[in-house]
């Protein structure tokens, strides 16, 4: 096992480190110059002369790779740079907001495990019966609807004719648990929703292969009731892959919490990303991208490792 | 129930199943009848199809979970019949009274859970046991099946067993709540040679210290010649043939038998000699045809054959489901002509 995480952590870093590279090569390419974005932004004339002046405060005149490795040396310290846009550090901005979208995630993929695994297991358990029809047309329509789409209907009738969720707004977990959770559970139903249509076919294909696998049978033939076979043997093989389709759909999680997070004006890292993009803000997008995208490598080797403990046969290999 | 010894402890008679497929209901069964005595092992051979696996699977009333269902007769054990009893009934009896041995034990234990867990699970299920005890009594029966580091085992995974110690796990699982009968459904075929003949001598033996009556279902006569009392010939979901081991080797009554033992080679076959086969296939099991299933295989052909279905055999006795002279089917196998199996004419010596 030691060996396994080991390995794990070593290919993630390495991992880490390209994302680092492609993050510094593709913001580069987005703001080839990015003191005149700078100066161009204000909406003065801008003479050759304080475009060049600039240049060399940020460091801009340097060749590339010296810019690449000085950038990655205060990355290591958590220097991240300071925004275009604002007086702030972007790390600062970044720490500020990141509860919001990781609650927002972790809400939304809470959801989606529990109501989609239950959704496509009831289908599996009475396949080809009414159950199982509605199982899979509701998590056919889950994951098929836009979740802009789903947004705006969550809007219309809960906050807008029944009155009884806000429609936008936040209010921090700290302050009051009750308050955050009210303004959270639209966005995380919205997010979740497609999530829960995946997760049910998933559940549902997985666990109709496992129950046709020749244990199940035999945990039949030595007489256990149907409820021990289905919760001791089959759920249990049916959760192992589930981790990795959990693991794969996580990362995309991170795109439709952008979204959402517009639609529902919570502070969180899809609007900071948002409004980055809109205001030309090249070291907070930097930022943003080496977070997000460590936070997916990191989620995937937690994967790795869940993955290890639950299956036996991975801690010898 | 009974503790007569001459009353059988099993009885099936005129067991009937289907499978559903795309193509229609396959008859899988068509009126299976035979008895196990107390003690008593009997083999139940015939080539894929037949029927083996099928009859094993309803007798445990576990046919419906593989998409067949048991259409008609009855499986006596003991008095009940165990395809009237509801579902809790069945579960009680399935690997405390009759247990099962499956056919590969690389797939028939769950390969993310402890041998140990797997067989507590089941003693816990069929026996008044708290957690330690069912530990003493797991390790009991893996020592019992002659498995090395017994201790230790109880803690590995099924992967990091071999096949042959697989199997005997799966072995420790049917004795473990003493049933009556134990069903070993081609329980070594995915074996090799060497770890066979030591889980046939490890079977045998167990089950005659219980006096434990066993059904073997095999396709090997080997096996059956080595294991065996009695031996019950399938063919085309039918016993064709049934009868004590020795009557059946030494005088088959039904032309598949005879077949079936003259495509044995024997260590004095010349080499330069083809192995005899019987010619032909098993008939289609979607629509059965009236008359003998054997009809279109068989050299001593008759035109009431193919018309006429023999009388099903008699369990009790060495019986075959043939209309032909039983001296002719003695003298062995033939080779068909093609005029003859079209005319369905007689005799041939």
């Amino acid at each position: 096992m030691t060996w396994y995480v080991l390995k794990r952590g070593g290919a993630a870093l390495i991992v880490m480190f390209v994302v680092s590279l492609l993050t510094f090569i593709v913001t580069r390419v987005l703001f080839p110059d990015p003191a005149q974005s700078i100066l161009g932004g204000q909406g003065e004339t801008v003479t050759p002369e304080q475009v060049a002046h600039l240049r060399g405060q940020l460091g801009l005149d340097r060749p590339l790779s010296v810019q690449y490795f000085h950038w990655l040396g205060d990355l290591l310290q958590g220097n991240l740079g300071r925004s275009f846009r604002t007086p702030i550090d972007v790390s600062t901005a970044i720490y500020q907001r990141l509860p919001v979208t990781i609650e927002l995630m972790v809400l939304a993929l809470t959801v989606a495990i529990i109501l989609g695994m239950l959704l496509g297991i009831a289908g599996a358990l009475f396949r080809g019966r009414i159950i199982d029809g509605v199982s899979s047309t509701v998590s056919v329509l889950a994951l098929s609807l836009p979740n802009f789409f789903v947004a705006i209907l969550l809007i219309y009738v809960f906050a807008l004719k029944l009155q009884v969720l806000p429609s936008a707004g936040w209010v921090p977990l700290t302050q009051d648990i009750g308050q955050n959770l009210k303004f959270m559970l639209l966005p995380a139903v919205t997010l979740s929703l497609a999530y829960i249509g995946t997760f049910a076919r998933y559940a549902r294909a997985l666990m109709i292969g496992v129950l046709s696998e020749d244990y199940v049978l035999r945990a039949h033939a030595s007489g256990l009731s149907p409820r021990s076979v289905i919760v001791r043997h089959a759920m249990k093989n049916t959760s192992i892959p589930m981790v990795t389709v959990v693991g794969l759909n996580a990362a995309g999680l991170v795109g439709g919490a952008v979204v959402t997070e517009s639609i529902f004006s919570l502070p969180g890292l899809g609007t900071l990303f948002t409004d980055s993009i809109l205001g030309k803000d090249f070291p907070m997008l930097q930022g943003l991208i080496l977070v997000i995208t460590i936070g997916v490598v990191v989620l995937n080797l937690l994967v790795d490792l869940a993955y290890g403990l639950l299956d036996p046969r991975i801690k010898v290999s | 129930m009974s503790s007569d010894s001459q009353e059988p402890l099993l009885q099936v008679r005129n067991l009937r199943a289907v499978y559903d497929s795309a193509r229609g209901p396959v008859h899988a069964l068509n009126g299976v009848s035979f008895t196990v005595s107390p003690g008593e092992v009997l083999a139940l051979v015939g080539e894929s199809g037949s029927g083996k696996s099928a009859t094993a699977l309803s007798i445990m009333a576990l046919i419906q979970r593989t998409s067949g269902r048991v259409t008609g007769g009855e499986v006596r054990l003991g008095g009940r019949d165990l395809l009237t009893l509801d579902e809790r009934g069945r579960r009680a009896v399935r690997g405390s009274e009759i247990a099962l041995v499956f056919q590969n034990p690389m797939t028939t234990l769950n390969p993310t859970r402890t041998i140990g867990a797997q067989l507590r699970e089941v003693l816990r299920r069929h026996l008044p046991l708290d957690r330690k005890a069912a530990d003493a009594r797991a390790l009991e029966l893996l020592e019992m099946v002659e498995i090395p580091d017994a201790r230790d085992r109880l803690k590995s995974y099924p992967h990091q067993l071999s096949g042959g110690l697989r199997q005997r796990v799966m072995i420790a699982l049917a004795l473990s709540c003493d049933p009556k009968l134990v069903i070993a459904d081609e329980a070594t075929t995915a074996l090799d040679v060497t770890t066979q003949a030591q889980i046939l001598r490890l079977m045998r033996r167990l089950t005659t210290e219980s006096g434990t009556a066993m059904v073997v279902i095999t396709h090997n006569m080997g096996v059956v010649a080595g294991l065996a009392d009695r031996v019950a010939v399938m063919y085309a979901g039918r016993i064709v043939e049934i009868g004590e081991v020795r009557d059946i080797f030494r005088a088959p009554r039904h032309p598949y038998t005879a077949g079936l033992l003259a495509a044995i080679p024997r260590m004095d076959t010349e080499r330069s000699k083809d192995l005899v086969t019987i010619e032909g296939r098993p008939p289609s099991l979607l629509d059965p045809k009236p008359g003998c299933p054997f009809v279109e295989r068989c050299w001593l052909a008759m035109d009431k054959c193919a018309v006429q279905a023999p009388e099903p055999i008699n369990p009790q006795t060495h019986s075959a489901a043939c209309w032909a002279d039983p001296e002719l089917v003695r003298q062995g196998p033939r080779p068909l002509s093609p005029e003859l199996t079209t005319t369905g004419a007689k005799e041939l010596s």
